[in-house]
């Protein structure tokens, strides 16, 4: 398999803070990677960064070759952790555009995944419930035939059956060879279909390895997620008061 | 892509922009049969052509501001809000972006302006029309200056016209772009930036103007010399097109602003 992604000492601040330090990484095509990581790793701003959506501050990135421009817009597909439409379209104008943007579109496919997942075409955005525009987000992200799809949260803020719907679809439309990164902090319903999992704490990439060899170890990604990125709770005075002194664990 | 973005665009703008221009044209039209008796009838019907004269003025009126508004609108929200992450992962440049955004300004504007030009006509009664082309008649016979020229003429202010729309969009999208850069008060710095850039420009334009001195006189007399080598229009419009390329070049410091702004300090968080 040939490399996708290179990243070499990527490091993004904003201002003074550092969200993303000396990343050195590389990502092969066909892979399923988890970007794993509590709030605020810098996840999104890894994301953002293979998209084009910022300017790295130090050190660079590169898909298929190309710094993030034109050429690697043309073979990312993108879903972001918010809603970008214009609230006057319908889903058929987006599917429109899109058709227009992206050569490597496809409106059959679209308008099937439209019927499969109940998003009527005409429908304004603006009568949509949150659910339907994120399912219409998805329905385009993933109505590409892309070389890389980035998912920034795909199932965060749905309940636990909607995520199984949405990782379905996802799997369903993706073509094989292509890689695809899912930003996420719910392990457990990415977890099956990982090949890597890669951990970024403090802006660095803690642990990167196969979901294969992590399970070698006789762990899961979840286990380890929890192995990393364990919180000792603090408790506050009252609570060792009323445990007389004893450890509250 | 450029074109696609146009359309995109365009299809945002116009949707707002038809309701003026129908408003403002059914109006016209209402107005072009009621506007001999406004004044002759004092009764409810003679009120209500008043109002209706009125309501008029106020849809032209308010063309303007929703075209200045849509502007704004279509690059803050377009391209600055959450929309950004759709427009900003498109296989664009940056350049095609903003381009993008400020064509399909000034295809609104230009026609905004027809359209405000048509209406104004259309309410005038025929009698003045009649009159009007008799009285171009006369005068080109007497001066050879008619209809064409004046056709010529209006084309030319019409490119004008879109050269500084042109410029203006650039320099709201800068301002815009600068006032984005700060983590709060956005607007608030955007709004700075207008003053101190208008500044910038009326120190600039009067150190040239003082500069050269007898700036106004020596256009005057290439205008006189136009006029009576080569004609009226000619003159007309080599001092209009003068304006449209002064724009021009004083947009293109915009919108290379601009872009810079964008391509390298882009963040919309």
């Amino acid at each position: 398999m040939s490399e996708l992604i290179r990243c070499d000492r990527l490091c993004k601040d904003y201002g003074a803070q550092p969200v993303l330090n000396q990343l050195d990484l590389s990502i092969e095509s066909g892979r399923i990677v988890g970007l794993l990581g509590p709030n605020g790793t810098g996840k999104t701003t890894f994301i953002k960064l293979l998209c084009g959506l910022l300017r790295p501050s130090y050190g660079s990135v590169t898909i298929g070759g190309y710094a993030p421009g034109p050429e690697t817009k043309a073979m990312v597909s993108y879903l972001p952790d918010r809603l970008y439409f214009a609230d006057w379209m319908r889903a058929k104008d987006l599917i429109g555009s899109f058709a227009d943007f992206y050569s490597d579109f496809s409106r059959e496919r679209a308008e099937a995944m439209c019927a499969s997942l109940g998003v009527a075409p005409g429908q304004k955005i603006k009568s949509m419930s949150k659910g339907t525009k994120e399912k219409l987000q998805l329905i385009l992200a993933m109505s590409r035939r892309a070389r890389l799809y980035l998912l920034d949260e795909p199932i965060a803020g749905v309940d636990p059956a909607a995520r199984e719907f949405i990782m379905n679809t996802i799997l369903a439309n993706y073509p094989r060879e292509a890689t695809m990164i899912i930003s996420t902090h719910l392990i457990e319903d990415v977890e099956e279909i990982l090949d890597e999992a890669m951990f970024l704490q403090g802006g660095r990439v803690v642990m990167h390895d196969s979901v294969a060899n992590i399970r070698a170890q006789g762990k899961t990604v979840d286990g380890l997620f929890r192995e990393i990125f364990r919180i000792a709770p603090v408790y506050g005075t009252d609570l060792a008061e009323r445990t007389g002194g004893r450890d509250a664990r | 892509m450029l074109a696609k973005l146009v359309k995109y665009d365009l299809k945002s703008t116009l949707r707002t922009a038809l309701v003026f221009w129908a408003a403002a044209l059914i109006l016209a039209v209402y107005n072009h049969f009621s506007v001999r008796y406004m004044f002759e009838d004092e009764t409810f019907v003679g009120t209500l052509n008043g109002a209706v004269m009125g309501l008029f003025f106020t849809v032209m009126a308010s063309l303007g501001v929703v075209v200045l508004i849509l502007i704004i609108q279509r690059f803050w929200k377009g391209l600055l809000g959450d929309e950004g992450y759709l427009m900003f992962t498109v296989p664009a440049t940056v350049h095609q972006l903003v381009l993008s955004k400020a064509l399909s300004a000034t295809v609104v504007s230009a026609l905004s302006a027809l359209t405000g030009a048509a209406s104004i006509m259309i309410i005038m009664p025929s009698e003045f029309w009649n009159d009007a082309l008799r009285f171009i008649r006369a005068f080109e016979e007497e001066h050879g200056f008619g209809l064409t020229d004046l056709i010529v003429i209006a084309v030319c202010a019409l490119i004008c016209m879109c050269c500084a729309c042109l410029m203006l969009c650039f320099k709201l999208y800068t301002v815009m772009s600068i006032g984005h850069l700060a983590r709060r008060h956005k607007k608030m710095l955007a709004l700075f930036s207008w003053f101190v850039i208008s500044g910038i420009e009326n120190y600039i334009g009067g150190r040239i103007y003082l500069a050269g001195p007898g700036l106004m006189t020596r256009a005057e007399m290439l205008f006189d010399s136009l006029a009576s080598s080569s004609g009226y229009t000619a003159a007309f419009c080599v001092m209009l097109f003068s304006a449209a390329a002064v724009n021009l070049v004083v947009g293109l410091i915009y919108y290379l602003l601009t872009c810079r702004i964008l391509d390298s300090r882009l963040d919309l968080e």
